[in-house]
């Protein structure tokens, strides 16, 4: 790394609360986000509970009737975490001139809805019932919205973002898992401390939960089964409960230290390294790869905030990689997670931990990672950081795991000069 | 922007990276040497759909990939995995086994220092998807998940087949590639952006070798509806094979194609260290967006001015230096235009002296795969000293006034490259590459 | 010749249309606007308020205009020239087609480029207007008893089918015919 770069905005959407302050008061208490699922009817599905967010509301985003339908829930709630990093970093709701201002987004699945083809369908069935091409190509097909087509590109979240923020610098779109979110705040990291762009948006939005997400959700994902007032979701708990599906978003900006302090930034957090790997003991390379990024040697950790999603194989790989990080038990880190609370949000889940984050360093304060107090009685696979103020960790390592198995760790520190 | 590479006494030179491997699957071919001959001699990959049935849409044609050329050339990885494989994935392994072979990426050292990075979007809903589901809405936003989740809740295949990220995963499991994995969904942009993250991985020493690229196959019943529907294809043409006809006056849309190109990049020292040939030189990578409007690209191409101007500077050349320019030239009226217009607006007089052209003339509009096909075509005219034509080329456009290679190729010596990819949605692309000279 | 929807309520209709899809007021906009020139309208923008009309009445509206047409009908040339200027015969036919008290000074020709630029809001709403007015005399049921249904759609009186017309790339041809089968401009 040629510069350091730091975080001097943080904005974050989740099914506790619609901006980082919300959420960080509702973790302070041990409510879990977790709720059944509303907006459709979701008996059939083992998992019917999910940690959904409020909708986005369009017009306060500046956002007109026709682009909050080409965005989508998912994109919308990229836009409102964007405005509210861009706010806190005291930079411009939209650049006049974004030639130097880059972003790089982790989005995930979009879903062509039946209800955008639906009119077509009603249209082309035969008498049978069954879709007659015939009747489709004769002039059904023209009741789709014509601009449906750009409601399922990939990237158009980033392109409305970009349009209505003014951003027009280095950019990229990832696909579409909680590795997607990692490669997003590398590679944005990485152009601004080259120089290539004096400011750059980092995050992801989840999926919303929809049908067929929930759907995908139960192919990709150990699952929390049911719908009921108990705890659910219980990382590194040894019945751990399995995945809860997280709504909202998350995004960070970032830019050079010196140029943050010149302008009189505040700075939130230093990103002090970055790692990512794949196969064989890759929790255990991404991290040693965070730790030794930077200048100056290997970075002791102080709190540890795995990819912890509450998969019991999964968390137990990651609690055999921590024992590796850390052999000896009287220097090993405490750890924290959130998707107990929050649920996992996917491609937005890296850059969500790392707004906690800067919460964490503020505060000193680290969030209880099982809600409602829940199997306290049990002793947690992970040594658990205590709930409440005292901890007071100033170099933390973050990590992701994406549902193919690629995994990527930050480390973020805390902001004073070094 | 861009801070042109130099040593200085805080930092070492900066790494370059080579190419060391190049495969590409097209309409015209089934590898590099066949793709680039055939679009040597102004051939058309472009035909009538046959792959699903289009009958009755008004657009009716595309740049195929035979089911013959497909799963024949990697030791049957891809057949083995044929179910959960999506078309595109299918053919990316194709170009990769190319590439690889070429670089000999076997004898690779170390695995974990291999990354990937690929553009793609994985497999389109199908009909019977799509209808599938209709079986369980009630078109009044009522689902019945119960029966939805007793099915299966779609198909099990095409939920792995549906994901952009199963393009680069396949790939790294293929090759033991341990490091990075990138999935870029950057629409036309995605495999020029792949293989412009992927140098820069390289460079910033976070890997030694890369397969990057990008691979598409969007023609099935939803893509070609889609763009259909934002009627940005050709529909009328006198035959299929002249409709994709770049910065001619009578352009009226790109034609959809499907392929898939895949280099392996590496580090100098590292390439020469265990003898691998090198092909050329990724000199610089440019991106931007045009922060316009979803619906509409920049009238004056602010943003393809951007991502040019950009890659020139991160090779750290000047406009004098570029001697071909391997256009998006999507022959879209508002491509071509805005794309002529940028290049006017980045190389000022000089751009008069440099040749343009599009390869899409020939192989139609292969998406994401584009900027990795075209870049490898690139690179493959600078060792050879031609320049691919701009087939169909008849009816000068007073808007579009550079030389585009009109319908024959060249000879023409020539080192330094920019290849251009504009995405959809205001996301640009630029590689500038340079030939490799011992 | 229907009756049930006047020139009136497709301006108005278009006017909504261009305000929904320009986020602009609809008081704003005067029947008299470019689409391109006076109100900004870009290239999707077409199909988005195309659509919106097509779903107000029940229509399809044309998707390509009626210089493509003329092309297809009477051959490559025969509408735009070499150097893509618009030819005598297809000012001619632009001159029949729009009102000339709004068409611009055509004495030193036209670049198609600029067609575009002639499309306002009456334009279009004459165009709605004529496929409208194909609104046959009798339902397929055979009763005539066509009505206003739900929002501005024409329905049977008798059945509930809804009203069937021609579409606008259909109508364009006819008209195309029509105009060539008189005066002959296109020589064969």
């Amino acid at each position: 790394m040629s510069e350091r770069v730091v975080i001097t905005g943080a904005g974050l959407v989740t099914a506790l609360g619609g901006d980082r302050a919300a959420t960080w008061t509702a973790l302070g208490g041990d409510r879990s986000g977790a709720a059944p699922v509303t907006g459709f009817d979701a008996r059939g599905f083992a998992c019917r509970r999910a940690a959904q967010a409020a909708a986005p509301d369009a017009g306060a985003l500046g956002v007109s009737p026709r682009d909050a339908y080409i965005m989508g829930r998912s994109n919308l709630w990229f836009l409102q975490a964007a405005r509210a990093a861009l706010a806190e970093a005291g930079l411009p709701a939209a650049f006049a001139d974004g030639t130097d201002v880059g972003c790089f987004a982790a989005l995930g699945m979009i879903d062509p809805l039946p209800d955008d083809l639906r009119a077509a369908a009603a249209r082309s069935r035969g008498p049978d019932g069954a879709f007659d091409p015939d009747r489709f190509y004769a002039d059904a097909y023209r009741e789709i919205y014509p601009l449906w087509p750009l409601a399922i590109l990939n990237n158009v979240g980033f392109c409305m973002a970009a349009t209505c923020l003014g951003i027009r610098g280095e950019n990229a779109v990832f696909a579409s898992g909680a590795d997607a979110g990692a490669a997003a705040l590398i590679e944005a990291a990485d152009v601004v401390s080259a120089g290539r762009a004096a400011v750059a948006l980092a995050g992801g939005a989840a999926e919303a939960v929809t049908p067929l997400g929930l759907a995908r959700w139960h192919r990709q994902a150990s699952l929390c089964p049911g719908d009921g007032p108990e705890p659910a979701c219980r990382p590194f708990h040894p019945v751990s409960g399995g995945v809860i599906p997280g709504e909202g978003a998350a995004v960070l900006v970032l830019e050079q230290e010196t140029a943050a302090r010149a302008r009189g930034a505040k700075i939130l957090a230093v990103v002090a390294g970055w790692g990512c790997a794949g196969g064989e003991s890759a929790v255990v390379r991404a991290a040693e790869q965070a730790l030794t990024a930077g200048a100056g040697g290997s970075l002791a950790v102080d709190l540890w905030i795995p990819h912890g999603e509450g998969a019991t194989a999964r968390d137990a790989d990651e609690a055999a990689a921590y024992r590796r990080l850390w052999p000896r038990p009287d220097a090993a880190p405490p750890v924290a997670a959130f998707k107990g609370r929050l649920g996992h949000l996917g491609p937005a889940a890296l850059a969500a931990d790392a707004a906690l984050a800067v919460e964490i360093i503020r505060t000193g304060c680290v969030p209880a990672a099982w809600p409602d107090g829940a199997g306290a009685d049990a002793a947690p696979r992970l040594p658990l950081a205590a709930a409440g103020p005292g901890a007071a960790p100033r170099t933390l390592l973050l990590g992701v795991r994406g549902w193919t198995d690629a995994v990527a760790a930050v480390a973020l520190a805390a902001g004073e000069t070094s | 922007m861009s801070r042109p590479p130099a040593a200085t006494d805080s930092q070492p030179p900066r790494r370059r990276v080579v190419v060391t491997g190049c495969g590409m699957i097209t309409p015209l071919g089934r590898t590099t040497a066949e793709t680039f001959a055939r679009a040597l001699a102004g051939e058309s990959g472009v035909g009538y759909l046959t792959r699903f049935d289009a009958r009755g849409l008004p657009y009716t044609i595309g740049g195929q990939i035979p089911d013959a050329w497909l799963d024949d050339q990697d030791g049957g990885f891809a057949r083995r995995h044929r179910p959960q494989l999506a078309l595109c994935t299918r053919l990316l392994l194709t170009a990769a086994a190319e590439a690889a072979a070429q670089a000999r990426l076997d004898a690779l050292p170390d695995r974990t220092r291999l990354g990937v990075a690929v553009g793609a979007h994985g497999e389109n809903p199908s009909v019977d998807a799509a209808m599938f589901l209709h079986r369980f809405t009630d078109g009044q936003g009522r689902w019945d998940t119960a029966a939805m989740a007793r099915s299966g809740g779609y198909d099990y295949f095409q939920f792995y087949r549906r994901k952009p990220d199963l393009a680069p995963v396949t790939l790294a499991a293929r090759y033991g590639a341990g490091g990075p994995n990138l999935a870029l969904v950057s629409a036309c942009a995605a495999g020029a952006q792949a293989i412009g993250e992927g140098t820069r991985l390289i460079r910033d020493g976070r890997c030694d070798a890369m397969l990057a690229g990008g691979a598409e196959s969007a023609i099935d019943f939803v893509g070609v509806l889609g763009f259909t529907l934002l009627k940005a294809m050709a529909e009328r043409f006198a035959a299929p094979e002249r409709a994709s006809r770049p910065f001619d006056r009578k352009r009226c849309g790109f034609v959809m194609s499907e392929g898939a190109g895949v280099v392996v990049l590496e580090e100098l020292d590292h390439a020469r260290a265990r003898g691998a040939a090198i092909f050329g030189e990724v000199l610089g990578y440019g991106d931007s967006a045009d922060a316009y409007r979803i619906t509409d690209t920049h009238p004056a191409g602010e943003g393809a001015v951007l991502a040019m101007r950009g890659a020139l500077a991160d090779a750290g050349l000047t406009p004098e230096a570029v001697e071909y320019v391997n256009a998006h030239g999507t022959s879209t009226q508002q491509n071509d235009v805005t794309e002529t217009r940028a290049i006017k607006a980045v190389l000022g007089d000089h751009a008069r002296n440099v040749a343009v052209s599009s390869n899409k003339s020939m192989l139609g509009h292969t998406i994401a795969a584009a900027g990795a096909i075209e870049c490898i075509l690139s690179l493959e005219g600078m060792r050879r000293g031609v320049l691919l034509p701009t087939i169909n080329y008849e009816f000068p456009d007073p808007k579009c006034d550079l030389d585009y290679v009109p319908n024959a190729a060249r000879n023409r010596a020539h080192r330094v490259v920019l290849s251009n990819s504009f995405g959809f949605g205001g996301q640009n692309a630029c590689l500038c590459l340079g030939r490799w000279d011992e | 010749m229907q009756q049930l929807i006047s020139q009136a309520d497709v301006v108005e209709a278009v006017k909504q249309a261009a305000a929904e899809t320009l986020r602009i007021d609809a008081a704003t906009i005067r029947p008299e606007h470019s689409f391109v020139q006076d109100l900004g309208l870009e290239s999707l923008d077409f199909l988005d308020i195309d659509y919106r009309l097509e779903q107000t009445f029940g229509v399809k509206m044309a998707r390509h205009f009626f210089l493509e047409h003329a092309e297809d009908l009477f051959g490559e040339g025969s509408a735009i020239d070499a150097d893509g200027r618009l030819t005598p015969q297809a000012l001619e036919l632009l001159k029949s087609r729009y009102n000339p008290d709004r068409l611009p000074d055509l004495s030193a020709g036209l670049d198609v480029d600029q067609v575009s630029g002639l499309i306002t809001v009456n334009s279009m709403s004459e165009a709605v207007l004529g496929i409208l007015n194909t609104l046959p005399e009798q339902c397929a049921c055979g009763a005539s008893a066509w009505k206003n249904g739900e929002g501005r759609r024409i329905v049977c009186g008798a059945c509930g089918a809804p009203g069937v017309y021609t579409n606008g790339d259909e109508l364009i041809r006819q008209w195309l015919t029509e105009v060539q089968a008189e005066r002959n401009l296109f020589s064969a």
